[in-house]
């Protein structure tokens, strides 16, 4: 089930960097939902336990939080389109090679059998951190910390042993929540 | 047996808290705001004798408690100044009832928060807490009525929301660093369980880099300076003063865990704190209103102590520590004379702060000695930067007009809280008592 798994992390990989390319704030939120999905069926091949945590983590990172986030667009303020950055896709390759290799140093210095996953999870939490400091759009921070949680439950899917108590906080998507409520109160 | 202490201690700000959301009176919100702070104090000056007391997920060390008394004396301070300051901007509309319950509530949602931040042996928990802190700091900043501090509000949640995302990747990493795997990685047990080192130093610079943007450190700093400034006064000391000493813990329990390898991480950490006690230098030569020449100046000390945690050992963590404690103190004394009446007794209290204030860098001397030769000149240029420009401050002028001397009942019971502090900031510097220093001598020997 491994393979499964890396297959969508690689997927949610891709998608992180779709989501920089991006160029209307409608799509990059359906991107983001989608990434979620894909980490949450990494979560399922991986078989974490309990089985719940999954699709929990697709509701509240697929679902509620995209939703939400949605209505925020769909307001008159708010701007559909992201600011184009010129120059900066091949800045952000490189970002993500150099965060890759080294956390594939990592991960080959101490192999574990979900390998793939860290060094994706930790690739996507660093194009999501990317894309908040692009400040291309009011709704980029949410977004960017979205994917990241995205990431981090990528990383979570490959550390052994996690306690239950660890799971449920990286599960949970309380700092995009945050941003995302603060969002909200100020529009 | 479980010591209920520590467990009341935590307890207490977060029912007092959800008590304050209930009550829809400002005035007695103040008061039991107040009552609250003070019982706090009151319990947490019994902690030193319950050290190492057995409750699970706590860790009751030397540095442990001296955090939660210093986070409880200010936040009795502070919470008997906002006795003062919330009627004062209920009558100027700043605040309205809603709002300064929205305060209260939050300011003792923080104080909790600070307190399990600070007494958790669980990195999980301790992250936790501190993204709950970040949630009430938000709440506090943002609770007076104006777009400089809901932008404020704004970028603290955002500049620290990422740093906790980033604190979280560190922690994970940990969990996958520990030889052999464990269900829960404890603080308290860090030191002592065997890491795979690249590893461990991959997951410490996440971790430092996460955790110091909680504590204000460069490169995600830029919401302290705001935070101080801009926010409602008494929750700015709260937030600036006090959430940014239980990062400093995290980043202390790291740098011990790394020893006798430190490598990559501490020189990120020495680097960072340069940056930040640079750049804090800087602005402060530039600034020109008190509230953000303390955030300033507290930065660069910032910046100061994380050096002093970077290079490690007891002299250069007794370096660090002890300025920490005195930072807290004489930052909220500048913050707590916000506000008051322009008598002379009240401008020579804020000099004393500013002074007091301008002496802390002086404590990087006992870096020097320790310090590699790299280190020694932009050590010495911020420190001396951050002292002349405090110091070029002094004497805070007094208006053109005649003042009062002051020194009225009413006056002296709102400058009584700040000469405590300021009294206790002098007999730390020129007279520590010989169990004061014992207690350092743990702390640093960590």
């Amino acid at each position: 089930m491994t393979g499964a798994a890396a297959l969508a992390a690689a997927l949610a990989l891709a998608l992180s960097i779709a989501l920089l390319c991006a160029r209307r704030i409608g799509t990059a939120v359906i991107i983001c939902a989608i990434q979620a999905l894909l980490s949450a069926a990494a979560l399922a091949a991986l078989r974490w336990q309990p089985a719940a945590t999954a699709l929990v983590a697709f509701a509240l990172n697929g679902i509620a939080l995209p939703l939400a986030l949605l209505r925020v667009v769909h307001r008159p303020a708010m701007s559909p389109v992201i600011a184009t950055r010129n120059g900066a896709v091949g800045f952000w390759l490189a970002v993500l090679m150099l965060s890759t290799l080294v956390v594939a140093a990592f991960t080959q210095a101490r192999p574990s059998p979900a390998s793939d996953s860290l060094v994706l999870g930790s690739s996507i939490v660093l194009l999501g951190l990317l894309l908040i400091a692009q400040r291309s759009h009011p709704l980029a921070p949410a977004l960017g910390l979205l994917s990241s949680q995205n990431g981090l439950l990528l990383v979570a899917s490959a550390t052994p042993d996690l306690p239950l108590s660890a799971r449920l906080v990286v599960i949970l998507p309380l700092v995009p929540g945050l941003i995302l409520a603060n969002a909200w109160l100020r529009q | 047996m479980i010591d209920p202490l520590p467990v009341v201690v935590i307890a207490l700000p977060f029912a007092s808290a959800a008590v304050l959301a209930l009550v829809g009176s400002w005035r007695i919100g103040i008061w039991i705001n107040a009552g609250s702070a003070t019982l706090l104090l009151l319990l947490a000056a019994l902690l030193p004798w319950h050290l190492h007391a057995p409750v699970p997920l706590l860790h009751i060390g030397a540095p442990e408690t001296q955090l939660v008394l210093l986070t409880s004396l200010v936040a009795m301070t502070t919470s008997w100044f906002s006795r003062r300051d919330v009627p004062a901007s209920l009558a100027t509309r700043s605040l309205d009832r809603r709002r300064a319950r929205l305060y209260h509530a939050a300011c003792q949602a923080l104080v909790g928060a600070i307190l399990l931040a600070v007494l958790s042996d669980n990195l999980m928990l301790t992250w936790l807490a501190l993204a709950i802190a970040i949630a009430a700091a938000a709440g506090v900043t943002g609770a007076v009525r104006s777009q400089a501090a809901a932008t404020a509000a704004s970028n603290l949640l955002l500049l620290c929301g990422v740093g906790l995302l980033i604190a979280l990747l560190g922690t994970l990493l940990l969990h996958v660093a520990q030889e052999p795997h464990a269900a829960t990685v404890r603080w308290s047990t860090l030191q002592s369980v065997p890491h795979h080192l690249p590893a461990l130093h991959l997951a410490c610079v996440f971790l430092l880099i996460g955790y110091g943007a909680l504590a204000g450190v460069a490169p995600l700093h830029g919401w302290l300076p705001d935070a101080a400034a801009e926010g409602f006064a008494p929750g700015s000391i709260i937030v600036g003063a006090l959430m940014v000493n239980a990062p400093l813990l995290v980043l202390l329990r790291l740098r011990a865990a790394l020893n006798p390898n430190p490598g990559l991480p501490a020189a990120v950490l020495m680097a960072l704190g340069l940056i930040t006690l640079l750049l804090g230098a800087c602005c402060l030569l530039a600034s020109t209103d008190m509230r953000r020449t303390a955030a300033f100046a507290g930065m660069a000390q910032i910046g100061m102590i994380v050096v002093a945690i970077g290079i490690g050992g007891p002299a250069a963590t007794f370096a660090g520590w002890l300025p920490m404690t005195l930072l807290a103190l004489a930052r909220a004394s500048v913050l707590q004379c916000h506000g008051l009446p322009p008598t002379q007794l009240a401008a020579w209290t804020r000099t004393a702060g500013i002074l007091a204030l301008a002496i802390l860098p002086l404590f990087a001397l006992f870096l020097l000695a320790k310090a590699a030769v790299w280190l020694l000149l932009p050590l010495g240029v911020g420190v001396l930067l951050t002292s002349s420009a405090l110091l070029a401050r002094l004497p805070i002028p007094l208006p053109s007009v005649p003042v009062p001397r002051g020194g009225d009942l009413s006056e002296i019971a709102a400058l009584a809280p700040i000469w405590l502090q300021l009294a206790l900031v002098l007999l730390l510097v020129l007279a520590m008592p010989g169990p004061v220093v014992d207690w350092f001598n743990a702390t640093a020997a960590r």
